[in-house]
């Protein structure tokens, strides 16, 4: 079934770009992102707020899917019980909140990976429109545990806009 | 881990000549719900945590290694595998290759489940394996797929492949209802979600017919070995962007459909090589 913004009621909205006031901060994907998902009190939904790498537009964007470029996955290993073993991953993105922003690929890269111009025109070749190092893997364990995802990526240099914000807000609820 | 405790190759030989002195004229690895080769003569198993000291926890991978006869001809046929996404380490998922490659097992048939991405393929289909892509290599872990993604697939094309490409045409021929093998590329993608959309449309892009999660580790274990090595992958769904692509459930019931030709086609090759 598709995700929809109705679903984003509660979401928890997690910022790896440090610059969102109000939401809670990561550095990087890692442990900390794994424990909210599963946790006791594991949301629903979450808001994923990522840099983006070498994006062709200078405003946010949300993702509506994603390559896999990492060479890795989260869910390798003993399989967590909170979801399936093979777990599909269609239906998943939340495409129809803030529709004022554009909607993109992203390709998901191993952290450190810095792409040479050559290797930018062959993601863009496939068929993503941008970077990121963050968004793929949590969506991963966000899918897994059966958590909508809405994703926002921010422009290297760039800043989440006061009215953006507001909107993600009034979508998750939060005050 | 459970993999700590996994047999070094030369043990697991030792294990399997006390079982058999004679050498198998093959060996026959099978993947997910394909299940071929039942009812050997002189049949005789042992599981899998008797000759690898370790043994597999997917569904539809029994983890018995079975040692029998098809018209006289001895054959091992192996029910199961190791995958790098239960966290297994190169060394255990290659393993049985390279105890099939060190026992002298001069010819290797491997099969899989794989999803289909092109698109005159049906479910069910058996695709031969022409060259994969290895999207799921260890060393991958530090660049990301970026290397995999550029050049050419890898051919696998040999002596074993050409004849099971020769049988597989003369029991269509036949058989009205044997359906002729396809042949094409398979990309192995370390798993275990599924693909996005978008994932299977760079697989498109990079002339992948076929995508799944294993059996390259194993070619590439035994290339350069005396063994030879066939592949074939079952389709057990056939991508399209109307369709959610189906789960692991799906994937054993197409699995098992096609077993029945599958079978068909191993014991002629068996048979005739």
């Amino acid at each position: 079934m598709e995700a929809t913004k109705s679903d984003l009621r509660g979401a928890q909205i997690i910022d790896f770009t440090g610059t969102v006031a109000g939401s809670m901060a990561m550095k990087s994907f890692g442990d900390d992102f794994t424990a909210i998902i599963r946790g006791a009190e594991k949301p629903t939904a979450v808001v994923i707020i990522d840099r983006a790498v070498g994006m062709p537009i200078d405003r946010p964007a949300i993702v509506r899917d994603h390559l896999n470029l990492t060479g890795s996955s989260p869910l390798c290993g003993a399989n967590y019980p909170g979801g399936e073993r093979f777990p599909t991953l269609q239906g998943i993105y939340v495409e129809d909140a803030l529709p004022d922003l554009p909607q993109l690929v992203v390709a998901g890269l191993k952290h450190g990976v810095k792409p040479s111009h050559e290797e930018v025109a062959l993601i863009k070749n496939f068929g993503a429109h941008t970077c990121s190092y963050n968004v793929v893997p949590s969506m991963l364990i966000a899918a897994h545990a059966r958590c909508k995802v809405l994703a926002i990526l921010i422009p290297e240099n760039g800043t989440m806009p006061d009215d953006i914000l507001k909107q993600i807000v009034q979508l998750t609820g939060e005050k | 881990m459970t993999q700590l405790m996994a047999k070094p190759v030369a043990k697991a030989v030792e294990f399997l000549r006390q079982l058999s002195p004679e050498v198998p004229s093959c060996a026959v690895v099978l993947g997910s719900g394909v299940n071929v080769l039942e009812n050997l003569t002189d049949s005789q198993s042992v599981g899998y945590q008797d000759v690898f000291g370790i043994a597999p926890g997917v569904v539809g991978h029994a983890g018995s290694l079975s040692l029998g006869r098809v018209d006289g001809r001895l054959v091992a046929v192996l029910r199961g595998r190791f995958h790098l996404y239960e966290g297994y380490e190169w060394e255990v998922v290659t393993l049985a290759a390279r105890v099939i490659a060190q026992w002298g097992i001069p010819n290797l048939y491997l099969t899989n489940a794989a999803g289909g991405l092109n698109q005159s393929f049906k479910v069910g289909d058996l695709m031969l394996l022409t060259g994969y892509r290895d999207l799921l290599n260890p060393e991958l872990k530090d660049s990301g797929l970026l290397p995999g993604i550029k050049g050419d697939p890898t051919p696998c094309i040999n002596e074993l492949t050409d004849h099971l490409s020769k049988v597989a045409e003369k029991l269509h021929t036949e058989n009205v209802g044997f359906r002729n093998l396809q042949k094409g590329v398979y990309s192995a993608l370390l798993g275990p979600s599924y693909e996005t959309l978008s994932e299977i449309e760079m697989l498109k892009k990079l002339k992948s017919d076929a995508v799944g999660m294993s059996t390259v580790p194993e070619l590439q274990t035994v290339a350069g070995t005396k063994t030879k090595a066939a592949a074939i992958s079952v389709i057990t769904n056939v991508w399209s962007p109307d369709e959610v692509m189906g789960g692991h459930e799906e994937v054993l019931e197409a699995a098992k459909e096609a077993s029945a030709r599958l079978d068909k086609l191993f014991r002629a090759a068996i048979i005739s090589h």
